[in-house]
């Protein structure tokens, strides 16, 4: 019964330089598929995705974002009524990794959330396939610098061979509910106003659900 | 539902949208109280700035017809102007002062001083030389009305001489001997001569002599074996007292000579070189003129003198014989008196009884600038055209003296540009063929310097208000005359004809020994008149306040005017410049314009869209955006501004279509990203608010008999309507941020959709619930059925929406210049946050259905216990049962759609059907 198949709906933004490997990671973990010549993404990219955790399915809705400069204008409305935002870097790459910090502030500041308020942000190092050689962020500097931005969730994904991908996206869920309980104990009522997409959620039923009922 | 079915539909929806806003200007109680939530929000940017932009459009339409109506005016006009008996009639307010150059402190401050002094030194001379002309009046157009009388007295009032010296000059003129005048006659040809020789031809000659004096007779040379000979020869003949009374006799002969001219002719083919035929061709004449000769009458015409106008005159005179009625042929002579007087004095002479005469006329006639266009009054032109027939100056002497007077003239006190271009007309073949002597040539230059300040002082203005477009249309189209003919010719070499203190306003691009000419000057004076004409509408559309609305207004405001401009620029002006002077006005303006104009907004714009306030979510309850009415009005103003560029944009494309990928306005739209991603996000806010104030004023009635859905839908559509129209209007040029701007605006769209659904659902949530003391009975009601119909029909409308949008092109597009696989991603995208937007929704069509069945569930069960215990004694409760369901379905069938019903069929089966 259509009951039973209820999933949560979470909207999850992908940010990240340009080069990154963003929608790499999207279409590793929607498709999996990897394409070594993929394009620069046009303004934004948008795929579903279910996933479980602890026997209960969540729908993602993952907004891929494009990470050049130009499109700043372009991207930025779309962060609005995020769930969960994936901060991504490559580790061959230390200037993407001292951008997340410049993505994480114009995501706080388009998505307009509150100041000190705790968001689920994961953040993913990708490119874990390159050599020791290559890797220009130690895993240890990422780590510091999630701490120091209180951001629990982050960890090396590989979406050319395919490792952690899945487990990034089943991080940041896990965090989302985490905080999600939280928020419910201390005010559930500021959650329901401050988010449409949650509103909603509630009732939200996966599309491929529906198709068995014409 | 097919894709046409489905066209069609949404077509229905916007017609009635439409009709019901035209059919009652007037809006519904309901429809404002729907926009009162948020001003009017929507509609300001969708259908009012539609309607807006088509205003502005309409407007400018006027004024091109305006515009078109002078120029059409104007055209017939020209034949007049030729013949220069145009009397204009000149009003102060259509005077015009722009090319008055003493306004312009461009006046020639040398002022040619020597000249005036000259005039002062010979006025009494001059004076006396006129009277001595009006004593001694020649030929027939010698007025009798006007008088001896009223011309000395015209005289006087113009010399401004005093009584005493008038009678004492008088006297020294009476003194003066008879002028001594000649009558020029030109032989030039004659036409169907009578034959006097047995080949059927004659060998023709001319005789002319004076009446008074038949002993002195002139003969013109013998034109062998024709009856139509070609002469063009000149004669001087001396005119004796009593011309009044004399008459000239032309004569034509045929020659017979002892030796025929035939014969004589017969040598030439003996003769060798140029010199030897120039001989024999002199010794014909001779032969013709003195020879023994026998000769026979053709026929002659005798031309009283008295018949000659002053002005001279060119004729043709049919030949008589006498006991002859039939005609002899015709002879062409041109006619004219002149004096053995010396020409530069004559020339002189006339020049400044002109500017005496022109200047007296002027104060007398108080006519306005710029408009006196050679006509005088009749005692004035008489005294003219007795000094030009009593001195003996040639039609191009006169106009080269005319063009000079008029030109000093015209530096203090304008005269009409016609007079000009018409003395230019008739100046340009001798000037260009060296018809003119040296010294006429040098006034000539001396004179255009003078005139060509105020000739490009037109073009400099040519926007400026104090004169009507008629006029406006005449002076620019002769400026261009005259200086086309003007560039025809070269200027002597050494000549500055452009004086730096003439062109005070020139920046001779910082070379101070800059070689000016026609062209280059012309295209100063164009982009120095663009130049102008933007620095005051800026200044003029200053305002105190410059709030960002204020300076978004103002900009709109220019790129109107300069829009306006250039459309007047090409309605008319640009075919004169091309046609006239091959030069590409409106081009050249636009080119000026759109360069000034992305310099002007582009910083301002960037600026403002950055510092629109963000929005601030506090939910969608209550209004929360502080000063909601500012920002709504600079969001307003701000595309009204796009619009604006937008459209003159597109008028660069249609005017320059090879340069316009090079222009910096091009990329306008650039300024606008931040804008328009502000003005999405605004907008979800607004719709949001909207569609909750929507749902909770809909009283769930049919909006009419013919549909099965009620306001609060036809409302969100509206909405959905207004953002599409706002951006249809937008027009976005770049496909990157076009696809993207669709993606963001179909999940908003999408968004509010599933929003609709929830607060539809909540609102009917209790209803049709009953209760009394008995029982808790659940009724299905129209309103709970005009819910679900509501939200469905707004899903329906999600997928055609998306495709007004303009969906598929830009898909099309990013596919030719990205790449097919990019063109599939960007796709995907759109289709994939469209279905889900549709899934979500019919999802919570079937949980309302869901909660409809069930909320039936407890009374039909209710009813079947009891029909179960009461089964033997009473069938009533299985009537009561199959009531309840046969009323209930009938309801919901009659008032749900087919789909829904049918779904609903399908739930009951599966919830009932459950043990």
């Amino acid at each position: 019964m259509r009951s039973n198949n209820k999933n949560t709906l979470l909207k999850v933004v992908i940010l990240g330089d340009g080069g990154v490997g963003k929608s790499c990671l999207m279409n590793r973990f929607v498709s999996n598929q990897f394409d070594e010549h993929s394009f620069h993404t046009i303004g934004v990219e948008f795929l579903n995705k279910d996933i479980e955790i602890d026997g209960e399915t969540y729908t993602l809705q993952i907004w891929d974002t494009a990470g050049q400069e130009r499109f700043k204008t372009l991207r930025t409305p779309f962060y609005r009524g995020s769930d969960i935002c994936m901060l991504t870097y490559a580790i061959d790459d230390k200037s993407s990794f001292k951008n997340i910090q410049m993505w994480k502030s114009e995501f706080l500041h388009y998505a307009d959330i509150k100041e000190n308020s705790q968001f689920p942000f994961i953040v993913v190092g990708n490119k874990s396939d390159v050599t020791a050689d290559e890797r220009e962020v130690p895993q240890l500097e990422m780590e510091t610098w999630c701490n120091e931005n209180s951001i629990t969730s982050c960890i090396e994904t590989s979406a050319k061979n395919a490792s952690n991908v899945q487990e990034a996206f089943k991080m940041a869920v896990q965090y989302w509910l985490r905080l999600e309980s939280r928020a419910d104990k201390i005010d559930p009522i500021i959650n329901d106003t401050v988010d449409l997409r949650k509103k909603h959620s509630e009732h939200r039923s996966s599309c491929c659900v529906s198709s068995g009922d014409e | 539902m097919d894709m046409e079915a489905e066209d069609v539909m949404w077509k229905q929806i916007y017609t009635k949208l439409q009709a019901q806003k035209s059919v009652d200007r007037v809006h519904s109680d309901h429809e404002i109280r729907i926009q009162q939530v948020d001003g009017g929000f929507f509609e300001r940017f969708g259908s009012l700035l539609r309607e807006q932009a088509e205003f502005v459009e309409a407007q400018e339409q006027i004024e091109k017809k305006q515009v078109a109506e002078a120029a059409a005016e104007v055209a017939p006009e020209k034949i007049n102007e030729d013949s220069d008996n145009e009397q204009p009639l000149p009003t102060t307010e259509e005077s015009d002062e722009v090319s008055v150059t003493s306004s312009d402190s461009e006046t020639d401050v040398e002022k040619d001083q020597s000249e005036l002094i000259a005039t002062a030194w010979n006025i009494d001379e001059l004076y006396c030389e006129v009277l001595y002309e009006i004593l001694h009046n020649v030929g027939c157009d010698v007025s009798y009305e006007i008088g001896q009388i009223a011309l000395f007295s015209y005289a006087q009032d113009a010399f401004k001489i005093s009584n005493d010296k008038h009678n004492y000059l008088m006297e020294t003129a009476e003194k003066k001997e008879a002028p001594d005048l000649m009558i020029n006659v030109e032989v030039i040809e004659a036409k169907d001569l009578s034959p006097k020789d047995s080949n059927g031809l004659s060998d023709p000659f001319v005789t002319l002599y004076l009446a008074s004096n038949a002993a002195h007779k002139y003969n013109s040379s013998v034109k062998a074996m024709t009856l139509n000979p070609v002469w063009e020869e000149h004669f001087a003949l001396p005119i004796q007292e009593n011309t009044a009374e004399d008459t000239l006799c032309l004569e034509v002969w045929d020659f017979d000579p002892a030796e025929s001219v035939k014969e004589k002719l017969g040598k030439v083919f003996d003769v060798k070189g140029l010199k030897g035929m120039r001989k024999l061709v002199k010794e014909i004449a001779v032969t013709a003129t003195t020879g023994q000769h026998e000769n026979e009458l053709i026929g002659r015409a005798n031309i009283p003198l008295s018949t000659i106008p002053a002005s001279g005159m060119t004729m043709w005179y049919s030949l008589d014989k006498k006991n002859k009625i039939t005609r002899q042929g015709v002879l062409k002579v041109r006619i004219s008196f002149s004096s053995e007087k010396n020409n530069q004095v004559a020339e002189q002479e006339y020049r400044h009884l002109l500017r005496i005469i022109l200047l007296h006329e002027l104060e007398m006639s108080k006519v306005a600038p710029n408009w006196w266009c050679g006509t005088f009054s009749p005692q004035g032109d008489q005294l003219l055209t007795q000094h030009i027939a009593q001195s003996g100056l040639t039609p191009v002497e006169v106009s080269i003296c005319q063009y000079c007077v008029f030109a000093f003239i015209h530096q203090n006190h304008g005269l009409s540009l016609t007079l000009f271009s018409n003395l230019l007309d008739k100046l340009i073949k001798p000037l260009q063929t060296g018809g003119v002597c040296d010294e006429d040539i040098k006034l000539f230059w001396d004179a255009t310097k003078k005139l060509l300040p105020s000739c490009f002082s037109v073009i400099r203005k040519i926007r400026r208000k104090n004169t009507n477009e008629k006029t406006k249309m005449k002076q620019v189209t002769e400026v261009l005359k005259i200086l086309n003919h003007i560039h025809s010719l070269d200027p002597p070499s050494n000549f500055d004809l452009f004086p730096r203190t003439l062109y005070p306003w020139m920046t001779f691009d910082g070379n101070e020994e800059a070689n000016c000419d026609i062209p280059s000057t012309l295209n100063e004076a164009v982009s120095k008149g663009a130049v102008d004409w933007l620095n005051h509408i800026t200044e003029n559309n200053k305002r105190p306040d410059e709030t960002d609305v204020a300076k978004l207004q103002n900009m709109i405001q220019i790129i109107q005017l300069l829009r306006s401009d250039l459309q007047k620029a090409i309605e008319f002006y640009d075919k004169l410049f091309q046609e006239t002077v091959n030069f590409q006005y409106a081009k050249a303006l636009y080119v000026f314009y759109q360069s000034k104009l992305a310099t002007l907004c582009e910083p301002e714009v960037t600026q403002i869209c950055k510092n629109l306030k963000q929005i601030q979510y506090n939910g969608y309850n209550g209004s929360n955006v502080e000063n909601p009415d500012e920002s709504l009005s600079e969001g307003t103003s701000l595309f009204e501004l796009y619009l604006a560029v937008q459209r003159f944009t597109t008028l660069g494309v249609g005017l320059c279509p090879a340069d316009c990928d090079n222009f910096v306005i091009k990329n306008f739209h650039e300024w606008f990203y931040g804008g328009v991603a502000q003005w999405l996000d605004i907008a979800v806010y607004k719709a949001l608010q909207r569609i909750e104030k929507a749902v909770d004023l809909d009283q769930l009635m049919h909006v009419d008999n013919t549909v099965k859905y009620s306001s609060s839908a036809v409302d969100t559509l509206t909405i959905f309507y207004q953002v599409k129209v706002f951006w249809q209007q937008l027009n976005w040029p770049d496909e990157e941020g076009c696809y993207t701007f669709i993606a963001k605006i179909i999940d908003d769209i999408c968004r509010c959709s599933v929003f609709y659904a929830d607060k539809m659902a909540a609102k009917v949530e209790g209803l049709g619930d009953t209760q009394n003391i008995y029982e808790k009975k659940f009724e299905v009601t129209n309103e709970w059925c005009l819910a679900i119909n509501n939200i469905d029909y707004v899903r329906e409308t999600l997928e055609p929406f998306t495709r007004d949008l303009g969906m598929t092109e830009i898909i099309q597009k990013i596919c030719d210049i990205k790449s097919p696989l990019d063109a599939q991603r960007c796709q995907d995208t759109l289709e994939n946050v469209i279905a889900n937007a549709i899934d979500t929704v019919r999802n919570k069509i079937i949980e309302l259905l869901e909660t409809v069945v069930s909320k039936m569930a407890p009374s039909m069960k209710r009813l079947l216990i009891e029909g179960a215990e009461l089964c033997e004694q009473d069938c009533n409760s299985v009537d009561r049962l199959m009531m309840y369901v046969d009323n209930n379905l009938s309801t919901l069938h009659r008032e749900l759609n087919d789909e829904n019903f049918n779904r609903t069929l399908e739930i009951v089966w599966i919830c009932w059907g459950k043990p």
